[in-house]
C-alpha cells in the first residue's frame, strides 16, 4: 500500500523533473534567440545581392514612404540594402566619397539621389565602368551612363505647378520659385526642367512670368528667410511655389505673419501632414504637387532586379504626380488611409 | 547455475544505484548544457568587438608603418607593413560570409574596404619606388580616405553590438531568476526521488530480512511452527527465504522424531527399573522366609527324617502329616524363583491344609471349587499360600467356632478369576485400604498385610497391571480376596 504510494510519487517527480529540465532549455534557448542577430526579414532568408542606397539628408521626401517602398520591394527581391544619407551641406563631395565607398565595398547596385553636375557625373560613369550598375533618383542624368532613372518628370511638375498658378492668378503678376540648394547655381533655367516646364505654361497659359528664382539651405528656418527677402525685396510677387515640404511649411509661416493670405497664391510640394491640414483649412495654400515616394523607392528595387536577373531595365521610370488641392483634398486623405488599411 | 535465472540483490542493487547515476548525470548535464549556452552567449556578445578591436589595432600598425616607408622609405618599415599586412589579411579570410543581417553587410563591407585599402597602399608604396610622387601621394590619400570608412564601419557595428548586447543582457537579467527557480525545483525533485528510489531499495531488502529474523526468534525459542516464509522476489532471497524453511521443518522433524525416541527410551527404562524391584521383591520374600523359616533345607531334612522314623513306627497319619509338610516345605524352597502352574499351587495349599487340619482338626474347613481348564495358568509362585494363611491367621484363628476357607478359580469369558474367600470376623474398608495403600517397601513395618501386598505387588509386576488385585470385606463378614488374571495378559 505505501509502496504503491511511493511509486505513484517517484512518478509525478520523474514527470515534473522532465518538465522542469525542458522549461529550462526552453528558457535558455530562448535567451540565445533573444540575443542572436536580427534578420532582415522575417523568412530569415539570406540576402542575394547588396544595395547602397545613397539619399540626400535635406530631402524630406525621401524618408517615410520611400523608404518604405523601398524595403518592401527588398524583401520582395532578397536585396540587402544599405541607405546612407550624405549631408551636402559642403558641397558634392560627401556625395562623391559615397559613391566611392560603395564602389569599394562592391555592391552590386546604387541607387543614387542625383543631381545634375559634372563630378557626380563622372563618378557614377566611373562606377558604371566598373559594371556596378547605378540607379539615380530626383534627377535623370542619362548622360552618366546610369541605367535607369526613377522619378518624377521634373518637367511635368514645373507644368501641373505653372497650370496652378496660371489658373489661380488672374491677370498679370510675378512669380517665384523656392528650390532646394544642390544644383548649380550657375544652371541656367533652361537647364533646369522644372523651371523650364513653369516658364512654358505660363508663357502659353497666363501673363504670368517667372521671376525670380531662390535657393535653401537645409531647414524650415532658412525657407522663412528666403521668402521674407523675396517678399521685402521684390515687389508685386503674386504666385510662390516651393519644390519641398520643408519650404511650403515655411513660406507659410512667413505670409501668415505678414499678413499676406489671399494677396499671394502659393503652390507647395508634398504631403506633409501639416501641408494636408493647411489645405484643409482652404487659403492658405492654394494646391500641393505629391509624388507617391513608397512607389519610387519600390519601382527603383524592381528596376534593380530586373537588371541584374535579365540585363535589361526600363531606361526611365515615370512616376505619376497629383496636384491637391481644398476640394481634392478629403478624397486624397480617404485614398491615404485606404492604403495604410490595406497593408 | 541456478542463480542466473534469477534477478540477483546485485543487479537490482546495480540498476537502482545506476538509476541514480542517471539523475544525477541529468542534473550535471543539463547545468553544463545551460553554462554552455551562456557562455556561448557570453563569447558571441564580445567575440566580433574583440575581432573589429584587432583590425583596427592592425590597421592602426599598417598605417604608421606605411607612412613610415613613404616618408623614410625604410625597409624595416616595409617589412613590418608587409607582415602585419599578411596578418590582417589571414585574419579577414578569404571567403565572403552570407549576408542574413545588418550586422552580417556591415562585417563584408569592412572586409572588402579592408583589401581595397591594401591594394591602395601597396600601390603607393610601389609609386613611392618608382619615385612617382604625385601617384604615391594620390593611392595614398585614397588608402586614408578608405581607412575613416572602415572606422566608421567599425564604428556603426560596435554601436550596433552594443544595443544588440544589452538587449540581451536585458534578457539575461530577466530570463535568470526564472531560470534559477526551475534549477530549484529540479534540484529538490532530484533530492525528493532519490530518497524515495534509496527507501524502496532498502525496504524491499530489508523486508525479507525482517521476516526471516522474526521466524529465527521464534526458532530460538522452540518454536517451530511458524509460517514459511513468502518472498515475491526473485533473488537470492528466494534462495535463502526456500532454505531456511526447509531447515525449519527439518529442524522440526528431527525434534519430533527424538521426542518419540526418548519417550521409548523412558518407556523401557521403566520397565527395567520395574524389573529390577521385582528382583527385590523377590529377594525380600526370600530373606523374609529365611527369616521365618530359618533353613528350610534344615527343616525339610528333619521332616523327612521325621517321615522315615513315623513309617518304621508304623505311625501312618504322622507319616502322612509329615509327608505334607515335607511337600510343603519343599515346594517353599524349590518355588520361589521361576512361575509356576495355578495346579502347583492348589496342590500346595492342599499340603497347607492337610498341616491345619491335624492342627485344628475340623474346626477350620477348606472348600476347593476348582475349573479344571484353568489349572494349566501360569501364576507366581506362592501367591496363593499367603493369602490362605492371612485369612487363617487373621480372619479364622481367634474364632472359637472356627471357619470355612473356599478356594474358588473360574475361567470367564474374559479372564480367569481366583478367589480366596473366608469366614471370619472381617474388617473394614478402611482397613482394607489402610493395609494396601501402605509403602510397598515398607515389609517389615507391620506383620498384618505384608503377605497380602506382597502377593499383589507380585501380581502386577508379574502381569504388568495393576488391574488384577482386589480385597472386599466388611465387619463379621470375612474377606474375600480376588485376583482377576485377564485372558490377554496371561496368554502374553
Amino acid at each position: 500500500m505505501v509502496n504503491k504510494k511511493l511509486y505513484a510519487l517517484v512518478f509525478v517527480l520523474a514527470l515534473i523533473l522532465l518538465v522542469s529540465v525542458g522549461m529550462g532549455l526552453w528558457v535558455s534557448s530562448a535567451l540565445s534567440q533573444a540575443s542572436q542577430n536580427e534578420f532582415f526579414w522575417e523568412s530569415k532568408k539570406n540576402a542575394n545581392y547588396h544595395i547602397m542606397v545613397i539619399l540626400d539628408a535635406s530631402d524630406q521626401a525621401y524618408s517615410e514612404a520611400f523608404t518604405k517602398g523601398l524595403m518592401d520591394s527588398a524583401k520582395e527581391y532578397q536585396i540587402a540594402v544599405e541607405l546612407i544619407k550624405v549631408d551636402r551641406t559642403n558641397g558634392n563631395q560627401a556625395l562623391l566619397d559615397a559613391l566611392d565607398m560603395a564602389a569599394y565595398v562592391k555592391v552590386d547596385g546604387i541607387i543614387v539621389h542625383a543631381f545634375n553636375n559634372q563630378t557626380i557625373i563622372d563618378k557614377i560613369q566611373e562606377i558604371t565602368k566598373m559594371s556596378i550598375p547605378v540607379i539615380t533618383l530626383n534627377e535623370d542624368i542619362a548622360s552618366s551612363g546610369r541605367i535607369s532613372y526613377v522619378g518624377v518628370n521634373r518637367y511635368a511638375i514645373g507644368q501641373a505647378a505653372g497650370k496652378v498658378l496660371a489658373d489661380s492668378i488672374k491677370g498679370s503678376g510675378k512669380i517665384a520659385v523656392i528650390e532646394q540648394k544642390g544644383y548649380d547655381e550657375t544652371y541656367s533655367i533652361t537647364e533646369d526642367l522644372l523651371l523650364l516646364g513653369i516658364k512654358d505654361v505660363l508663357k502659353a497659359d497666363s501673363n504670368l512670368t517667372l521671376e525670380l528664382v531662390r535657393y535653401t539651405e537645409q531647414g524650415v528656418l532658412s525657407a522663412e528667410t528666403v521668402a521674407t527677402e523675396i517678399l521685402n525685396e521684390e515687389e508685386g510677387i503674386s504666385g510662390i511655389f516651393c519644390t519641398n515640404g520643408q519650404n511650403t511649411l515655411g513660406v507659410v509661416q512667413v505670409l501668415l505673419d505678414k499678413n499676406l493670405i489671399g494677396d499671394i497664391i502659393l503652390v507647395g510640394y508634398g504631403n506633409e501632414e501639416e501641408i494636408l491640414n493647411f489645405l484643409e483649412k482652404g487659403n492658405i495654400i492654394e494646391a500641393s504637387i505629391v509624388t507617391d515616394y513608397e512607389v519610387i523607392g519600390q519601382e527603383a528595387i524592381k528596376v534593380f532586379n530586373d537588371y541584374i536577373n535579365t540585363g535589361l531595365a526600363s531606361n526611365y521610370v515615370n512616376i505619376d504626380l497629383r496636384v491637391i488641392n481644398e476640394a481634392t483634398i478629403l478624397e486624397y486623405r480617404s485614398e491615404m488611409s485606404k492604403e495604410h488599411e490595406d497593408e | 547455475m541456478k542463480m542466473s535465472r534469477f534477478s540477483s540483490i546485485k543487479n537490482n542493487l546495480i540498476v537502482y544505484s545506476l538509476s541514480i547515476v542517471l539523475l544525477m548525470t541529468i542534473l550535471s548535464l543539463y547545468s553544463l548544457n545551460i553554462i554552455d549556452r551562456y557562455k556561448h552567449q557570453i563569447e558571441g556578445m564580445f567575440e566580433r568587438h574583440i575581432f573589429l578591436s584587432e583590425i583596427e589595432t592592425m590597421m592602426n600598425e599598417i598605417d604608421e608603418n606605411l607612412l613610415g616607408f613613404l616618408s623614410s622609405k625604410s625597409s624595416t618599415r616595409l617589412n613590418e607593413y608587409n607582415i602585419t599586412t599578411e596578418e590582417l589579411k589571414r585574419l579577414m579570410g578569404d571567403k565572403p560570409a552570407d549576408l542574413y543581417n545588418m550586422e552580417d553587410l556591415i562585417m563584408k563591407n569592412i572586409k572588402e574596404l579592408v583589401n581595397e585599402y591594401i591594394g591602395q597602399a601597396t600601390k603607393a608604396i610601389e609609386y613611392k619606388r618608382q619615385r612617382n610622387a604625385r601617384q604615391y601621394y594620390q593611392h595614398y590619400q585614397k588608402s586614408e580616405k578608405i581607412k575613416a570608412f572602415i572606422y566608421d564601419y567599425i564604428d556603426q557595428l560596435d554601436s550596433k553590438q552594443l544595443t544588440r548586447n544589452s538587449k540581451s543582457y536585458l534578457e539575461l537579467v530577466r530570463q535568470i531568476p526564472r531560470l534559477q527557480t526551475i534549477t530549484y525545483i529540479i534540484v529538490i525533485t532530484l533530492i525528493l526521488l532519490s530518497i524515495c528510489i534509496v527507501y524502496l531499495i532498502t525496504s524491499r531488502m530489508v523486508r525479507p530480512f525482517s521476516h526471516l529474523s522474526y521466524a529465527a526468534e521464534e526458532i530460538a525459542h522452540g518454536n517451530f511452527n511458524t509460517e514459511d516464509i513468502i518472498v515475491d522476489s526473485e533473488d537470492e532471497f528466494l534462495l535463502l527465504a526456500t532454505a531456511f524453511n526447509k531447515m525449519k521443518n527439518s529442524i522440526g522433524q528431527y525434534v519430533d522424531e527424538l521426542t518419540k525416541q526418548a519417550e521409548t527410551e523412558a518407556k523401557l527404562k521403566d520397565q527395567q527399573m520395574k524389573n529390577m524391584k521385582m528382583v527385590h521383591l523377590l529377594d525380600n520374600a526370600k530373606l523374609y522366609a529365611l527369616q521365618s523359616q530359618i533353613n528350610p533345607h534344615f527343616l525339610f531334612n528333619t521332616i523327612n527324617a521325621g517321615v522315615q522314623m513315623s513309617i518304621m513306627e508304623r505311625a501312618t497319619k504322622t507319616s502322612e502329616f509329615l509327608e505334607s509338610m515335607s511337600r510343603l516345605f519343599r515346594y517353599n524352597i524349590k518355588k520361589m524363583g521361576d512361575s509356576c502352574t495355578l495346579k502347583e499351587e492348589i496342590e500346595n495349599i492342599k499340603d497347607y491344609y492337610d498341616l491345619l487340619k491335624v492342627r485344628f482338626g475340623q474346626r477350620i474347613q477348606f472348600q476347593f471349587y476348582i475349573d479344571p481348564t484353568t489349572i494349566k495358568l501360569k501364576v507366581p509362585p506362592l501367591i496363593l499360600q499367603p493369602l490362605v494363611e492371612n485369612a487363617y491367621i487373621h480372619g479364622l484363628s481367634g474364632l472359637e467356632e472356627g471357619g470355612t476357607i473356599t478356594l474358588k478359580t473360574i475361567k470367564s469369558s474374559d479372564s480367569t478369576i481366583i478367589t480366596v474367600e473366608d469366614t471370619g470376623k472381617g474388617m473394614e474398608a478402611a482397613m482394607i485400604q489402610h493395609i494396601l495403600n501402605k509403602e510397598r517397601d515398607d515389609t517389615y513395618n507391620s506383620a498384618c498385610g505384608i503377605g497380602i501386598r506382597n502377593v499383589r505387588d507380585r501380581l502386577e509386576l508379574f502381569y504388568h497391571t495393576t488391574e488384577i488385585f482386589s480385597v472386599e470385606s466388611s465387619i463379621g463378614e470375612g474377606v474375600k480376596v480376588v485376583i482377576r488374571i485377564p485372558h490377554d495378559i496371561s496368554m502374553g
